[in-house]
């Protein structure tokens, strides 16, 4: 399975579909959208394509033991059978959007958790030892990318951790 | 150069966001889906564009705002992330309208898809 990266793979994709569904209509295996082979049944219907009413449902006519399903996809199905372009291309792109989301969700939430950190180091003293410690655990938890933007118009301090010295701006309050 | 640095972090390297390579792609989709699918002259098709590629936009915006505040990198994926929520919107739309069905996440299409 290869992931999607550019127009030319979504059109690859596109094309691969039609051909499933084509092949798939001509073996007459006519599928919902879960690749389940679509009857007459489907649809709540009784032996002659009729809907079933609330009162069979209050008689308790029980259908599915008298009535033989056909293999055959529903009528309706055969209709729909032209597989739609749009379709394919809206909900590929619906898909695409979701992850989009979910990746921008995950990447705001970073962003709030991090400009929390700065505004709480922005507020705390810079001397005692219980506060140099946290300085030091928050610069592990942002090492390399993140260590530099937090501070400005500060001092500079200079915290060891596991054998590792961590330059720091502080704010001066 | 280094004391820039120094004062302005690293920033902008949105290129390799996972989240900016597929609003990229959702915005190429776009443009092709609305010039195929949807009326030139009407104004969804303007929007719809216009969602997709605010999304891209915004995203490289904020990137490139995160050196020098953290605020307005988070606003502007904030905007991101709602222009791409109005694009869902009218994807969804146009699948209700047109009376076609919206696949599930399960769908073998969509698995083969990812």
């Amino acid at each position: 399975m290869k992931r999607c990266a550019d127009l030319n793979d979504i059109r690859s994709w596109v094309k691969d579909e039609m051909r499933i569904k084509i092949e798939n209509e001509k073996h007459g295996k006519s599928t919902d959208e879960h690749g389940r082979t679509r009857t007459n049944m489907d649809k709540n219907t009784d032996e002659h394509g009729r809907t079933r009413t609330n009162m069979d449902k209050e008689m308790d006519v029980d259908y599915t033991s008298s009535v033989i399903v056909r293999d055959s996809p529903c009528s309706s199905m055969l209709s729909v059978s032209s597989v739609s372009f749009s379709e394919l291309i809206a909900n590929a792109a619906l898909s695409l959007l979701n992850l989009c989301c979910y990746f921008l969700d995950r990447q705001l939430a970073v962003q709030a958790k991090l400009l929390k950190t700065r505004v709480v180091l922005q507020k705390g003293f810079i001397s005692g030892a219980k506060s140099i410690e946290k300085i030091a655990k928050i610069c592990q938890f942002l090492e390399s990318d993140w260590a530099g933007f937090i501070f400005s118009k500060s001092i500079n301090i200079s915290v060891i951790r596991s054998s590792r010295s961590v330059s720091l701006t502080l704010p001066i309050r | 150069m280094d004391e820039l640095q120094s004062i302005i972090p690293k920033h902008g390297g949105y290129r390799n966001l996972k989240s900016f390579r597929i609003a990229q792609l959702i915005y190429d989709i776009t443009v092709q889906f609305c010039d195929c699918f949807i009326a030139k002259r009407s104004r969804t098709h303007d929007q719809m564009v216009q969602a997709a590629r605010s999304g891209v936009q915004n995203i490289a915006e904020g990137s490139q705002a995160s050196g020098t505040s953290k605020k307005t990198e988070m606003k502007l994926t904030n905007v991101a992330r709602a222009s791409l929520e109005e694009l869902k919107l009218d994807y969804c739309d146009f699948l209700r309208q047109s009376g076609l069905s919206r696949y599930k996440p399960e769908n073998p299409a969509l698995v083969r898809l990812k």
